[in-house]
Formats: C-alpha cells, structure tokens, sequence
C-alpha cells in the first residue's frame, strides 16, 4: 500500500521552488522532482483503488460536492483510466476503483480539472476588460494582459496549469529526427518566448511512449475522432500518409490568435532555413518538400489541409499523470489529422508548456 | 485566258496597288509620330522614376537612423540589447518597423545572430550570415531577399553597424520596392536588373544561375514580368524601349553572401501603338479586301459591257456562210465597235455580191458543161452510127450485094445506137436523172471508162485491179458510166500534168449484210483539204478552176438512187480515194 500526507509548504524533495507547491487548491500535488505529494487530500493505493481523504477542515469542494465538478469517465482527464466505480466514503473521502492498476494512478489526481476549483480561461474579447472590472480572479495566457496587470499592480501569480504545446509532423514517424530539434526549440521556447513559458525535459514524447506504451494510441486516436473516421481506419502502425503530390509551398499550421502558436510554427519555419542538423531535422520530419511557410487557422485545433506537413497544438498543460497526458496529445494529434488516417503513428515533438496567470482583483482601498 | 478575264484582272491590280501603298505610307506616317510621343513619355517616367529611387533611398536611411536612436537611446530597449535580445527587443523592434511602415527590421549580434526579427519572431536566435553580410555595405540600398514566415520576399536593404553601450550590433531596415514606392510593377512598364561590368558600361551579362533565380523572385515580388526571367540580352523581350535608371547592390544575384552591383533599366512597351498598328493593319486588309471585291464586280461588269458587243459580233460571224450571207452585224458596244460593224457588214455585202457573180457563172459553166455532156452523149450515139453508114457506103462501092449483106451485119449496131440515144433523150428529158431498174456490167463499164482517160491523159499511170469476172450492178448503164468517169476523171484530173497515178480496185465484198460490190478509185494527188471535204458533194463546188462543180453531185444522186453509197476521204499531200458501194444485180 502506497500512501502520502499533505505536504506542509516548502517540504518538497528538491531545492528549487516548485510553483505547483503553491497550488493549494490541487488535491494532490507532484513536486518539482516528480514526485506525487498530498494537496488538499491524502491518498492511498490498495490494488486498484485509489483512496482520497480528506483532513477536517478541508477547504473546498469533498465528497460528492466533489465528484460532482468530475468531468465524465472517458474524456480528459480520464483518458488512458478505466475508471470501475467511485464510491464517497466516511468524511468526504473517495475511493475511486480502476480497472486496472496502470502506472501510479493516484498521480491521475494531480489534474487541476479534478480539484473541484472552476477553472475558465477567457478565450474571447480583451481580457485586460475583465481585469479592469476586477470582479474576480482572471486565468489568462495573454501577455499583454498580464503585463497590463503588472502594470496595475494586480497580483499575478502561475495558475498551476497551462498547455501544453506540441508539433506533429506529417512525415515519417521516425522520432530519432525530433531529438536533435526538440532540444533547441525547447530551449528557445523557455528563454525566448512568452511569459510563462517553460520546458518540459521529463515528458519527451519518447519517454511518454515508451512508459505508456504505443499500443494505446490507436485506440486512444480513434476515440479523439469519433464521428469523423470509421474505427476501422485506425490502424496503429500504418506508414503516414503525406500528400501524393507536395504541395508548392508546405505549411506548419497554428491557430492564428495563438501568438505561442505563431512562434513555434515560426520557429519549426527558421529552423528548416537554417543550415545544419536543426535543417535536416525539419527536412525529414516533413519528408523535405522545400521551405516552410506558416499557415494560421481560425479552428482549434488546426484542422490538417493538404499543404499541413506540420502543426502547432496544445493540449491542457495539467496533467499529473504523464499517461493522461500522453493519451491527450493523442486525441489532438487525432483530432488535426486527416479523417482516415486517425490512428496513424506520427512524430511528435513537446515543445514545452505555456503557464496560465492568475490575475487578482484590486485589494480593497488600492489603486 | 479569256478577254473578260484579263480586263478582270487588270482592273484588280489597279485598284489595289493604290491602296497598298496609301495605306504603307499612313502605317509608317503614325507607328513614326506615335513612336516619337512615346518615347519623350517614357524619358519622363524615367525621370520619375529616378526621382523616386533617390526618394526611397532617403527613407529607408531615415528609418535607419530612427532605429539607431531608438537601440541607443530609450533603455528597455538598449538594456535589452546588451542582455542579448529577449521579447522586450522583439516587441521594439516589431513596433519601431510597424509604425514606419518597413516590410522588416532586423537587430543582429555582431555575429549575425537574429537578436530580434520585427516579421518573425521565431527566427530569433538563429544567425543570418546574408543579413550579416549587408553591414559590409553600411548606409547603402542593397536589394536582398529575407525570410517571412510565409515566404521570401524581395527588399530594399539597408544596414549599419552601431555600438549599444558596448555591444556591437547590426541594425538592419527593409522595405519591399513597390512599398516603398521604388519600383513601378504594373502596366507597360517594367524594372529590369541586369547585371553590367562596371569597367564596361552598356554592355549587358548574361544572368547567370543564381541571377535566374534571382529573377525568379522578381517575378514573384511583381517586380519583373515572366518574359524577363533570364534577360539574356537587351531586345529579346519584346519591349520597345528600355533607359537605364540607376545602379544598386544587389545580394544573391552571385553565389555568395556578397552584394553586386547592378544597373536597373526601365524597360516598356507600347500597347496603344502596338494596339494602333493592329487596328490600322486589321483596316488595311479590310480595305483591301474591299477594294478586291469591288474591283471584281466593277471589273465583270465593265468586261461583261466591253465583251458582250464583241462576243456578239463572234456570234454573227459564226452563222456566216456560204448560204447564209444575209447576216447584218450591225452596231452597239461603242464607236470603235460600231465601225468594226460597219465594216464587217460592208464586208458581208461584198462577199454577197461576190458569191452572186459566182453562182451566175457557175449557172453559165453549168450550162455549158451540160450541152458539153450532151455533146459527147450524142457524139456517142452518133458515132457508131457514123461508122455504119461509112461501112455502108464502102460496101455500096463493092456492089449491092455487099451493100446488103453490110447492112444486114450492121443494122443491129444501128439499132443499138438508136436506142441508146432514144434513152439518152428520155434521161435528158428532165435534169434529175432517174435511172430504170436494170443490170450493167460494172466490170465492162470500168474497162471502158479506163481505156478511155488512158487515151486522153498518156501521162498519168491509170492501173485497174478488176479482175475478170463481170460485176453486175443494179444501174443503168448511161448513169454507171457518168459515175465511172466522174470519179476516175476526177483522180486522173488531180494528178495530171504531176505525173501521178490512178489506182482502180473492183471487188465483190458485202455491205450491211448484203451483197454488193466495192468500187475504189484512188490518186495519189495532192488530196483535198479537211475543211473542203464535207462539200465536195456540194453542187457547183469544185476545188479545181474548171468544171461546173457539178460532177460529184450528180454521181453522188445517181447513186443513191439505186441505194448505193459513195464516200470520198482525202489526207492532204497523199491523195484522195472515192469508194462506191453498188448493190449486185442480176443480169437480165
């Protein structure tokens, strides 16, 4: 039986400042070396069920007041979990039966879209307008924004989730390329990006693969398109199918009010100039038909056209359990591709997540 | 070709050739001043052109001293700078190009590492040995090719290195031509770039490969239009003029990072005076067609009036004969026409006054030619009645009893003679000649007729092929032997006096299924002319100076009243055959 308290602040196995240690909210936390650690909750594993207690006190949604803020089984951020049954126990615990033990599936509760907080990040208008409203806090990615917040004097601070941005290649599924790319993009993309932005060096697409296992991803790909490919097209394992004639000019999709979106498209489109080994990466990953140009979209995620031999995506840069991830990224990797070829093994390159802002209202009496 | 076809013709070169010409000299008098007008427009543009170059130039140097002050002066941006770079760069620099209306602004390290992109952001980072290059040039326009995240584009660079509190950095402005009002792209007029030696100006380069390419963004930018892509030499374009407007670096138009110098030329075409010639051409051939056509109806009208009389008088002369002399050609078709009819028609009476002088002495020779024939019909009746009555009187000298028995032996030839004139005066009774149904010995006849002309023309060689049987015929004798002797005196008058012969064939063959015998009379004398041939059985048509022409006509009748057939064919300078078919008689 594996088990774990909540944590007191700053009791992190590792020195550095953990930002998700801030996440109080979380009903588990994982800190900065990986590890699971307890949040708001305590947890313990017999078999396959995953025991959540609560400590008198608790702030927050407990019990079924929690469970019922649960997305559906079967969708994120369950994906890759076969959940059996959850069942509320004495003082608002939950113990969560699975159908199989899987890989540390009480880590699964790190997810903030479990922690029973509301999370909602305006997408549309100015969010510098609900700033200034100031009624309650405001997520927000945008930049600008969250300068304008500084500016204000607003107190901002990481939201404890984000996305996660990832390219897919349209070429061969040779990962062996991406190794020599993702380590430049991942290092531009935390020191010359957005605000916020940071690499992710433990969840290399590879590794995910290798500790979730590839055979999920048929499945995982098929269920992301249902309703726009037969299952039966999902065959794991076919050979990518690229455009029988390259187009003119080959493009890297992105959604185009994304600028984090923008820049990794236009990052992966320097880099395929550039000379060297980030060049040939870029060659062989989109199978070399010639220069790159960015193309942006206004559907999320870019839907594949036929020029796309690469896109930006994100998926919910939350995830505690890598495996949730990984299924993720699968369903969105599904969900751009082409209907048909749903299922078809892809390179996949993790760029690294983008940290949401959480933006205070004014304090009473400030400016 | 025909009278009317000719005037036809003729009438076509004359009406065209005026116009062919006309309309050369009007094609040649506007292409010329059209030509002129162009030219003085297109030295105007080129001036503007300039003026504009030199214009566009002063801005891109303006926005690069603005980004100068701004990397030097204002320090978020100059703190930036000497961190290296970073969003707060990036956003500078993206704002500075986007208020000054520059395609690109780069801030480069010194080495050439993108320190901030305005127009691409994710090129940040990387280094850019051909935007490094264009600090070898500071403060000067280069064109040069970047890239966007979209695509490489065509711009007017310039660049410069600056020193940002100890950092040495590139700064680096562009703007696409036509953005910066450099470069005119549409219509009639285009910018070419050619590579020039400098050390021989005017004397133009082929592009190389990378020039091509170079080209080839040119073409993409709108600067150049398809057909200049490989400028391999001036004039091959299809441009009508072209003025050299200015020279400038040009990067990439060589391999290498380095810049080149090249001239660029504006180059145009005319479409009005293109389009004018097109029009003048496409009026000239109409004009020309028109004037064909209405030369061919004028001209068939004018020959069909010139032709008609003249064609008419053609008619009129081919109804003219013998026995038709009455023909008038009359007048109509114009006064020279008028008196050719005038003339032909005196023409006509004089011949008609001829043949009347001919007929009349024909009708004399007739006559004489008829007592001429009656004289020698008698004399032949007579004769052996003569020769009787002289047998008589000698006998009458011997004794009466010689007298008698003389008389007795010769009364039948007596007899026969009378007869022979008592027919004679019966045939004579009437001109046409109407023999009786009975058999003469056609072989007796023609040894006869033969022995004859052998006494009267020695000379001539008169040979019989008759062979020995007697040929009966169903004609009477009087008229055999007119036919006899007409023909065999016919062949033996057109040799005589040449020394020809005359060749007499008698056979017995048959003619249309039935008996008869074929009677040949050949000569080898100088033969009857083609055109004469058909009327030698003309009566009182005769090709020789004598006779009445009576001859042949007569014969011809006789003939045919028996049911015979007579037939005469001739080959000029070989002679002449006549050939009688007879039907067989029985002797009675």
């Amino acid at each position: 039986m594996l088990a774990g308290d909540p944590a007191p602040s700053g009791a992190f196995g590792c020195d550095s400042a953990a930002p998700e240690a801030e996440y109080e909210h979380l009903l588990l936390r994982i800190g900065c070396d990986g590890t699971l650690l307890s949040g708001r909750a305590r947890w313990s594993v017999e078999g396959v069920v995953v025991t959540l207690e609560f400590p008198a006190g608790t702030e927050g949604p407990v019990g079924a007041e929690l469970t019922a803020t649960w997305p559906p089984f079967g969708g994120p951020p369950w994906l890759g979990h076969s959940v059996v049954s959850v069942t509320v126990v004495e003082r608002g615990g939950i113990a969560v039966r699975f159908a199989d033990p899987g890989d540390e599936p009480a880590r699964l509760f790190a997810d903030p879209r479990l922690s029973g907080v509301e999370l909602s990040v305006p997408e549309d208008g100015d969010v510098r307008d609900a700033i200034d409203a100031g009624d309650s806090e405001v997520v927000t990615h945008h930049r600008a924004s969250i300068d304008y917040a500084y500016a204000l004097g607003r107190d901002v601070r990481p939201a404890g989730f984000g996305r996660m941005y990832l390219i897919v290649f349209a070429g061969p599924a040779d990962m062996g390329p991406t190794e020599a790319l993702s380590g430049p993009m991942s290092r531009d993309w935390a020191d010359l990006g957005a605000p916020g932005a940071r690499s992710l060096p433990a969840h290399g697409w590879t590794s995910l693969r290798n500790r979730c296992g590839a055979g999920s991803e048929g499945a995982v790909a098929a269920e992301g398109v249902a309703g726009r490919a037969a299952a039966a097209d999902a065959a794991a394992g076919d050979p990518p199918i690229l455009p029988a004639t390259p187009p003119d000019r080959p493009t890297v999709a992105f959604r185009q009010d994304d600028p984090a979106a923008r820049e990794a498209a236009e990052r992966l489109v320097s880099a395929g100039i550039r000379e060297g080994g980030e060049a040939e990466a870029v060659a062989a990953l989109t199978g070399g038909t010639g220069r790159l140009a960015v193309r942006g979209t206004d559907r999320s995620p870019p839907q594949r056209a036929p020029s796309d031999v690469a896109a930006v995506l994100w998926v919910f840069g939350g995830p505690g359990h890598p495996c949730s991830l990984h299924a993720e990224v699968l369903r969105a990797v599904a969900e751009w591709d082409a209907p048909g070829q749903a299922g078809s093994a892809r390179a996949i390159m993790l760029l690294g997540g983008l940290e949401a802002f959480v933006v205070s209202g004014p304090e009473e009496g400030g400016p | 070709m025909t009278f009317r076809g000719r005037l036809v013709l003729g009438g076509l070169v004359v009406s065209l050739i005026p116009v062919l010409l006309l309309g050369l000299l009007v094609r040649w008098t506007g292409v010329r001043r059209l030509s002129l007008a162009n030219e003085q427009r297109m030295s105007e543009q080129a001036g503007r052109l300039v003026e504009s170059w030199r214009q566009g130039v002063a801005v891109l140097e303006r926005r690069l001293e603005t980004l100068r002050n701004m990397l030097e002066e204002e320090n978020p941006v100059r703190i930036a700078v000497r961190s290296g770079g970073g969003p707060t760069l990036q956003e500078a620099i993206g704002r500075f190009a986007a208020s000054s209306g520059l395609s690109a602004a780069y801030v480069l390290d010194r080495a050439g590492v993108v320190l901030a992109a305005s127009h691409f952001p994710g090129d940040a980072g990387r280094r850019d040995p051909s935007l490094a290059a264009l600090a070898a040039h500071s403060g000067a326009p280069v064109v040069t090719t970047v890239s966007f995240p979209e695509s490489d584009r065509l711009v007017l660079a310039m660049a410069e290195r600056l020193d940002v509190g100890g950092v040495e950095v590139i700064a680096i402005v562009a703007g696409e031509p036509t953005a910066l009002g450099l470069l005119p792209a549409a219509g009639d007029v285009a910018l070419l770039a050619e590579m020039r030696e400098l050390a021989a100006e005017g004397t133009t380069r082929p592009a190389g490969p990378t020039g091509e390419a170079v080209a080839a963004r040119l073409v993409g930018a709108g600067v150049v239009e398809e057909a200049e892509r490989a400028m391999p030499t001036p004039g091959q374009s299809g441009y009508q003029g072209r003025r050299p407007v200015g020279q400038i670096l040009w990067q990439g138009w060589e391999e290498g990072d380095d810049a080149a110098p090249v001239t660029l030329v504006m180059a145009w075409r005319d479409p009005v005076l293109a389009e004018l010639v097109r029009d003048y051409e496409r009026a000239l051939i109409v004009s020309l067609l028109g004037a064909a056509l209405l030369a061919l109806v004028l001209g068939r009208a004018m020959s069909r009036r010139l032709s008609t009389p003249v064609e008419r008088l053609a008619a009129t002369a081919r109804r003219v004969h013998l026995g038709r002399l009455d023909e008038r050609f009359g007048r109509g078709g114009g006064r020279e026409l008028d008196r050719l009819g005038f003339f032909l028609d005196g023409m006509m009476r004089r011949i008609r006054e001829g043949v009347t002088k001919v007929r009349e002495a024909e009708k004399r020779a007739t006559l004489g030619e008829l007592a001429r024939q009656v004289n020698h019909d008698v004399r032949n009746g007579l004769v052996p009645i003569r020769n009787v009555m002289n047998h008589l009187a000698d006998a009458h000298r011997d004794g009466p009893e010689e007298l008698a028995g003389a008389f007795a032996a010769r009364s039948p030839t007596v007899e026969a003679s009378l007869d022979y004139l008592g027919d004679l005066a019966d045939q004579y009774r009437a001109v046409a000649v109407h023999g009786a149904k009975e058999c003469t010995d056609l072989h007796a006849v023609v040894l006869a007729v033969i022995e004859a002309n052998r006494a009267l023309a020695p000379e001539v060689r008169v040979a019989g092929d008759l062979g020995g049987d007697p040929a009966w015929v169903e004609m009477d004798g009087v008229s055999l032997r007119r036919v006899v002797e007409n023909l065999v005196g016919n062949a033996v008058a057109a040799v005589r006096g040449a020394g020809g012969s005359v060749r007499v064939t008698l056979e017995a063959t048959e003619y249309r299924e039935q008996p008869c015998y074929r009677l040949s009379v050949a000569d080898d004398g100088p033969g009857i002319p083609a055109e004469l041939l058909d009327r030698v059985f003309e009566p009182f048509f005769t090709t020789r100076g004598e006779g009445t022409g009576l001859g042949l006509a007569i014969a011809r009748r006789l003939v045919r009243d028996v049911g015979g057939s007579i037939a005469l064919e001739s080959e000029e300078g070989r002679g002449t055959r006549a050939v009688v078919r007879l039907a067989r008689g029985e002797p009675r």
